[in-house]
């Protein structure tokens, strides 16, 4: 990646989801992580517009797969973390911590 | 997982179309699947399912319309700012234009919000008065029955020339089945339900259980949802009783315990074993408590003639209609010809079952929904002309537009899209009225409507509202497309141009109003005739007076009261003791109820005349009444006498016979009947000495004609249940309560499952012609009211512009009456014609609803007339103002503009 990639809140919510859901990470699954873990409701509109976006960042890959039958014959997108986006990831998280550092007394323990 | 669900498929449809195509789009399709199950499984929410995957077309498909369109014009965008030509990778920027022209239409709504408004309002009436009458249609009768395979299943008539649709006898039955091989199965039940008390556990209920054959739930293939059906022995002699509970009986007495099933009830005092529960939805014979196999012996399955049986069966695959009835044929045949007493005459003829229970119903719909769909037509008219008058005044726009290049073909279109965008406003407008219009419907309809709980807007009546909408496009929105675009550059631009309307718009418009107006007339004749028919029905002479008689249905509880005579005595004691209130009402009672439907009926002949066969012998209506039952009920006695308390004390002798005029004029046509002998088929032969004449009663509807019908007395076979009446001086209802009271202070346990006055029973069975006429009426007003806006629409712009000639003959000279001459000589011509289309067009269709009528022809001279002069009064006062307008024309005014 020649330039720095930038992931916002919500991207980097879903990216953590992803990670947590391992071989499960298809687009349901995903809202429903966010929603118990992260408490954060996301409309299907915007989960399926960030997941596109994170695609065309390259930090997610998808795979699409077994047409299943409770799904009326309809595919599966599963996703998956590049190494890019872990990387991302990491870098936004440690930006996070770094900027947090010594604010404890303020943002609570 | 839950198997047998999906998601609404109209929503599928148009959902896959806002999505992405291929693997993206199906694999948001196939993420709402799952979680539609899931919430059909689990039934959470509040919102059912198939309105949460609605809600999610929106949802989900427009965010991606939205950035597909954006998308799109961005990229043209960006290519029209560099060099060369314009290529788009999706290769359609006809969708990008479309998404301009919605743009612009709504920019330009915005400037006219008044015309908008009122083109949207306009259309959706005329939408919404067509959709509520589909959306009634479609959950009446459209909806496949609620069976597997349902379109297998045939009703069997037993058919004669004088009863055409007849229920046959169990013999009959038996005879089907061994002589065809065309249907799988042939089930049916007794045409009658019975009211029977189940006793034990809680207080006695009256429970109603209809008799069937064993293997009627499996030839609709419907299991029980606890326990099993009945097995083919339970009905033969000397089977251990059983009976298979309704789902709703099960919830409200056993409290939904599975453990019933194998238990045993107690009805009639009889032990009954419990087998099974039918599911929630399954509820056929119509308003069956629990279920009994038909009893072998008596007189249920033994006589043939007996018609007290309902046939239903299910064809054999691939076997059609034509097949099996060509078997039935013969076999009919051969059983007319073996008992020629009972069956001479007769045969029996299929119909499918979604026929038999919705096709009157469907015939009745469709004729509405025939004469409904004037209004949007109207509606149209309208419409095109209020837009024809806006393309005048918007000439000047377009001829600029034309002028810097635009091509007329593209104009066209945007004029087109804007009638597309106020189509789509009008279909939202008609969809909410459908909606609320069917919660209305549904609010006071009462029975007469099948299925009419489930009334709602689904997914056929929002596609049926969108075709309707679009359908409706080309009616008011091409011709002003295109004269509206018929513009010359070099007039429309000159100072001042465009004031005029050219002589052929104007032409088209009056074309248009002719239309609206003759359409509006048509609508008037409708709901004139309508209206009429139900003064008619109402003033129609019912044999009875309804007026201030309190009607009750009392069921004394066979198992503690004997049959008879004792019964008798118990009767007596009552009316007794209901003579004793204050005010010393009257009461007689009777077996059934007028306006409740002809029969049950008896093969009855004159003595002197006995029948050669069965052809001859005519099924009477029987009525025990009680004595004072003509007084109460104010049924004029003609000749003889009424029933005495001496009539029919004891049950060996025969009882004498009240009949009536129908009866006179079938047996005795221009003879004195009384002292007669009327023979009496009623398990032996009964010679009864005719003492009495009565005037007719309406026993079925009120616009029936009256049907031969005997009365005995009640005393001569005492009845369990009866059907009391009380003559009161004020309002019957304050009645009521004493009633209900007297009654439970005598016994508890005798429940009286209905009290009304008979008024109100009367306004129930006059509910389809009262709905018919009050909805085409209403919307013979708005027709109405629309045609006369578009008369003063064409004439005050008529006088706008003639307003300079107006002005210059008024300076020189001109009588002012002679000015407003010309305008009304103008809305004259117009509503004439109008009128003339409009009776063509009436007498073409007022056959349609020669059925409906009573009392009055289809061709009504009274009703034509008056619906005429109506109209006419209404155009009058409609040019009125414009007329006035140009009487005020002040001539220095017109002058000082030139």
């Amino acid at each position: 990646m020649g330039k720095e990639t930038y992931l916002g809140e919500l991207e980097q919510m879903m990216l953590m989801a992803i990670l947590q859901l391992k071989a499960e990470a298809y687009g349901l699954n995903i809202q429903r992580e966010l929603k118990e873990r992260g408490d954060r409701q996301v409309s299907p509109g915007a989960l399926y517009a960030t997941l596109d976006r994170l695609e065309g960042k390259g930090v997610v890959t998808s795979r699409f797969a077994d047409p299943a039958p409770g799904r009326g014959g309809k595919p599966r997108r599963y996703l998956t973390v590049t190494p890019e986006g872990l990387e991302a990831l990491q870098k936004a998280r440690s930006a996070w911590h770094r900027l947090e550092e010594g604010l404890d007394g303020i943002m609570g323990a | 997982m839950t198997p047998g669900f999906s998601p609404p498929r109209l929503a599928v449809t148009i959902l896959s179309w806002l999505l992405p195509r291929g693997n993206r789009g199906e694999v948001i399709i196939g993420d709402l699947h799952e979680v539609y199950l899931e919430k059909c499984s689990s039934r959470e929410g509040i919102l059912g399912p198939d309105l949460w995957y609605w809600v999610q077309v929106p949802r989900v498909g427009i965010p991606f319309l939205i950035r597909r369109m954006t998308r799109r014009r961005l990229y043209r965008t960006l290519s029209e700012s560099s060099e060369g030509p314009v290529v788009d990778p999706t290769g359609d920027n006809l969708m990008s234009d479309i998404w301009n022209d919605v743009r612009f239409a709504i920019r330009s709504f915005h400037r006219n919000p008044g015309l908008t408004f009122s083109a949207t309002l306009i259309l959706g009436i005329g939408i919404g008065s067509i959709s509520l009458i589909f959306s009634i249609l479609n959950t009446a009768v459209l909806r496949p029955l609620p069976f597997e395979e349902s379109e297998e299943l045939v009703w069997v008539w037993g058919s004669s020339e004088r009863t055409p649709q007849n229920s046959v006898s169990f013999p009959d039955l038996v005879d089907f089945r061994e002589g065809t091989d065309a249907f799988e199965s042939l089930g049916g039940f007794l045409v009658f339900s019975q009211t029977q008390f189940l006793t034990g556990r809680d207080e006695a209920e009256q429970v109603r259980a209809n008799r069937v054959t064993a293997n009627l739930f499996s030839t609709l293939r419907v299991s029980p949802e606890v326990g099993r059906s009945f097995l083919p022995q339970e009905e033969e002699a000397g089977a251990e009783p059983v009976a298979i509970l309704s789902h709703g009986l099960w919830m409200r007495r056993f409290a939904g315990d599975p453990d019933v099933v194998g238990s045993v009830i107690s009805l009639e005092d009889q032990p009954v074993e419990v087998v099974g529960v039918m599911p929630a939805w399954f509820d056929f014979p119509a308003g069956s408590d629990l279920w009994l196999p038909i009893p072998p012996g008596e007189g249920y399955t033994q006589v043939r003639g007996n018609n007290n049986v309902s046939v239903l069966g299910r064809l054999r695959e691939g076997v059609s209609m034509e097949q099996a009835q060509a078997q039935m044929d013969v076999v009919s045949g051969n059983i007319a010809a073996a008992y020629p007493d009972v069956s001479a005459g007769w045969s029996a003829r299929l119909v499918t079952l979604h026929e038999r229970f919705f096709g009157d119903a469907r015939e009745m719909l469709l004729i509405l929904m025939g004469i409904v769909s004037l209004v949007p037509l109207v509606a149209c008219a309208n419409v095109a002309s209020l837009f024809l008058a806006r393309a005048a005044t918007r000439s000047t726009e377009i001829a600029s537009r034309l002028a810097v290049g635009a091509s007329r073909s593209r104009l066209v279109r945007q004029l087109l899209t804007e009638s597309f965008v106020i189509a789509l406003g009008g279909g939202v407008v008609g969809l909410a009225l459908a909606y609320g219009g069917g919660r209305a419907f549904r609010s006071f309809a009462p029975a007469a409507v099948p299925r009419l709980e489930t009334l709602g807007v689904d997914g056929a009546v929002m596609a049926f509202t969108l075709l309707v909408a679009f359908l409706m496009v080309p009616l008011f929105g091409v011709l002003p497309a295109f004269r509206g675009t018929d513009v010359r550059i070099s007039d429309a631009l000159k100072v001042g141009g465009g004031r005029g309307m050219s002589q052929r718009r104007t032409g088209v418009r009056n074309l248009l109003v002719v239309a609206q107006v003759a359409l509006s007339l048509m609508l008037l004749m409708a709901s004139g005739l309508l209206v009429r028919s139900y003064g008619n029905l109402l003033r129609q002479d019912l044999g009875f007076e309804p007026e201030g008689l309190l009607y009750a249905r009392v069921a004394l509880p066979n198992f503690k009261y004997e049959a008879f005579p004792e019964v008798q005595t118990d009767w007596d004691e009552f009316f007794r003791v209901l003579g004793d209130w204050p005010g010393a009402p009257s009461v007689a009672a009777v077996d059934r109820p007028p306006l409740t439907g002809y029969g049950p009926t008896n093969d009855v002949w004159a003595a002197e005349r006995p029948p050669s066969s069965a052809v001859d012998r005519v099924d009477a209506t029987r009525r025990f009444i009680s004595e004072g039952y003509f007084d109460v009920m104010r049924i004029p006695l003609l000749s003889g006498r009424a029933f005495q308390i001496t009539d029919g004390q004891t049950s060996e002798e025969d009882p004498p016979v009240v009949i009536n005029e129908a009866l006179v004029r079938e047996f005795f046509p221009g003879e004195d009947p009384l002292g007669k002998v009327l023979v009496f088929d009623y398990d032996i032969i009964r010679n009864l000495e005719i003492v009495g004449v009565v005037a007719d009663v309406k026993e079925g509807d009120p616009g029936s004609a009256a049907e031969p019908t005997f009365y005995l007395p009640a005393r001569w076979r005492p009845r369990l249940n009866l059907n009391v009446f009380i003559r009161t001086q004020g309002d019957p209802m304050d009645l009521a309560t004493a009633l209900r009271q007297a009654v439970q202070a005598a016994d508890p346990d005798i429940p009286i499952p209905t009290i009304q006055t008979m008024e109100g029973r009367l306004a129930t069975s006059l509910f389809q012609p009262r709905f018919r006429s009050v909805l085409v009426s209403l919307l013979a007003l708005v027709a109405m009211v629309l045609s006369a806006i578009g008369l003063y629409g064409i004439l005050a712009c008529f006088v706008r512009s003639r307003t300079h000639e107006i002005g210059i003959r008024l300076a020189l000279g001109a009588d002012p009456s002679s000015t407003t001459g010309l305008v009304m000589k103008r809305g004259m011509i117009l509503v004439g014609s109008g009128i003339l289309v409009g009776m063509g067009g009436s007498i073409v269709g007022a056959r349609a609803i020669q059925s409906w009528l009573f009392g009055v022809g289809a061709m009504d001279p009274l009703t034509f007339s008056g619906v005429s002069i109506f109209l006419t009064v209404v155009a009058l006062s409609a040019c009125l103002i414009p007329t006035l307008r140009a009487l005020r024309v002040d001539p220095v005014e017109v002058l000082k503009a030139e």
